[in-house]
């Protein structure tokens, strides 16, 4: 009886302590994402075509590194490992995407809900062909060109992002680009 | 880099290419919502069930809003208007006995009487709302705005097509097939009608409906008097078998007819016939009017449940009749017999 009595109050400072705790996480979490947002959604939203989408990726990227967070051993390896994360996201909903699209979706469906962020003014048409192009790479490809391009990360950081080996990522590079080219040839005959 | 070095030209234009995707910094919206993450991650279910919960109740709610959408144009669909073109043959008025045989069909029975109550879309307005509303909650980014949308829309639609009142009125009648005005009483405003068709034979009276409401009103018949009502305990009694239209201009009574099919009320009214069917104990042209004391009793008609639709919406409206359509009875009544179908008691081409 006593030592239910003694055990108490000491059970509700390990509570207290446990949610301090888990403040204290919360807001090194909020501080850690809120610090690279921007570079998260412009980097969805290249990746994914779609800042709707970009939105939700980045929302459920943040969602599942929350989850993951106390596990986390390095805090300063956070930003590569939502990066990481965030990719992953994009990765899967481009997957899903052409799910639909083999699903009998048309290309045209999918454009119209989802609406290309695009300035009509800059636009050409080899630009135009090119952009299309890539949306037409494979799901890997496709990350790995918006990574070295607009994320100008070399081919290691990208093998560290995406944690496979450099040799994986020169290849997708290559063929992504030789694609590419051909692309960009036959839109400017 | 790419494995093709000396290509500057296309890695420019490809950067230039992923620039235009660049969508900018990041929404008040999404900072806002990665923000309430840890509070949000602990508190909802796991993500990767959003989505399928998310799918499965927007197929619920599409499949309620399709059958909303399927069941509600059969009440908006183009209506035959009262002056439409006759699709049977027609007759002159109430008084001409004389017309072309065939043409007005006592025995016709159904068209305007329903043997049920149309199905109210309440409930699966009411779960199409639901469904909808929790899809709004699940689903993340402006999506979310598309079932709200619809929900919106659906609510407002059943508030104001269910909730709205709108009135039936019957503001004159017409004496038919075997029907007679009883002598007045002096200082009584009851308006009485005897029906005096034999046991089973068919009768009619003369309704001049009118609308009241803001929305328009689709009559689309009446309800049986048979529906809810255990069929063991039937009696023989006068019952309603068919409406139909006066196709007279400015809603009188004298003009050819049609069997009825749903109509838009006009504004100035609409004249339509009941026809019915007399009791198996009916007196008849026995009675006389002039001396109702030796009858057994009567049984009448003073009120109908009027089916309409407003804006795609069924109700049922209770129409209280300006006259009671009374029928005297026999003081012995045989078993009923089943009703004669193909030798109508009554002539054929009389209303």
């Amino acid at each position: 009886m006593l030592g239910s009595l003694v055990a108490k109050p000491i059970g509700d400072e390990k509570r207290l302590e446990a949610l301090r705790v888990t403040d204290l996480r919360a807001d090194t979490f909020r501080g850690l994402v809120d610090r690279q947002l921007d570079g998260a959604y412009r980097l969805a939203g290249v990746i994914l075509n779609d800042r709707i989408e970009a939105e939700d990726a980045v929302h459920e990227a943040a969602v599942a590194a929350w989850r993951g967070f106390a596990g986390l051993r390095d805090p300063t390896r956070f930003d590569a490992w939502f990066r990481r994360i965030l990719v992953n996201e994009c990765r899967d909903r481009l997957r899903d995407r052409a799910r639909r699209a083999r699903d009998g979706v048309s290309r045209k469906l999918i454009e119209a809900e989802h609406p290309r962020i695009a300035d009509a003014s800059e636009a050409t048409a080899a630009r135009d062909a090119l952009d299309r192009a890539v949306v037409g790479l494979t799901l890997d490809e496709q990350v790995v060109v918006t990574l070295r391009f607009y994320s100008d990360l070399t081919v290691p950081g990208i093998a560290e992002v995406l944690r496979i080996p450099e040799g994986t990522v020169k290849s997708r590079l290559h063929h992504a680009m030789g694609r590419l080219r051909t692309a960009l040839e036959v839109a400017e005959r | 880099m790419t494995g093709q070095p000396g290509d500057p030209r296309l890695e420019d234009e490809l950067r230039t290419v992923l620039r235009r995707r660049d969508p900018g910094a990041a929404t008040d919206v999404l900072r806002s919502w990665v923000q309430d993450v840890p509070e949000e991650a602990e508190s909802t279910k796991p993500s990767q069930l959003r989505r399928p919960f998310a799918a499965v109740v927007g197929l619920a709610a599409v499949i309620l809003v399709a059958v909303i959408g399927l069941t509600a144009p059969r009440h908006l669909g183009p209506a035959t208007g009262p002056g439409a073109s006759s699709p049977v043959g027609t007759v002159a008025s109430a008084s001409a006995v004389e017309s072309p045989v065939g043409a007005f069909d006592p025995t016709l029975q159904g068209p305007g009487v329903s043997g049920t109550d149309d199905l109210s879309p309440a409930i699966p307005v009411v779960l199409a709302c639901a469904a909808l509303g929790i899809l709004a909650m699940t689903v993340r980014g402006r999506r979310r705005f598309f079932p709200a949308i619809v929900a919106v829309v659906l609510a407002g639609w059943a508030v104001v097509a269910a909730l709205i009142p709108v009135t039936v009125l019957d503001s004159g009648y017409g004496l038919g097939l075997n029907t007679v005005r009883a002598p007045q009483v002096p200082g009584s405003g009851e308006e009485l009608l005897y029906e005096l068709a034999p046991a089973n034979g068919r009768f009619s009276v003369g309704l001049y409906l009118l609308a009241d409401g803001l929305l328009p009103i689709r009559i689309e018949g009446i309800v049986s008097p048979l529906f809810g009502r255990d069929p063991r305990s039937f009696l023989p009694e006068m019952m309603p078998t068919a409406l139909w239209i006066d196709r007279e201009p400015n809603g009188g009574m004298s003009g050819p007819i049609r069997p009825f099919t749903p109509f838009d009320m006009p504004r100035s009214g609409q004249s339509i016939w009941l026809v019915g069917r007399a009791g198996a104990c009916a007196l008849g042209s026995a009675f006389d009017p002039s001396n109702p004391a030796p009858v057994l009793g009567f049984q009448g008609i003073d009120s109908l449940d009027v089916r309409v639709s407003v804006l795609g919406w069924p109700r049922t409206v209770h129409l209280t009749l300006r006259f009671r359509l009374v029928e005297p009875e026999r003081q012995s009544c045989p078993e009923p017999t089943p009703e004669p179908r193909s030798s109508p008691s009554a002539k054929p081409s009389s209303r």
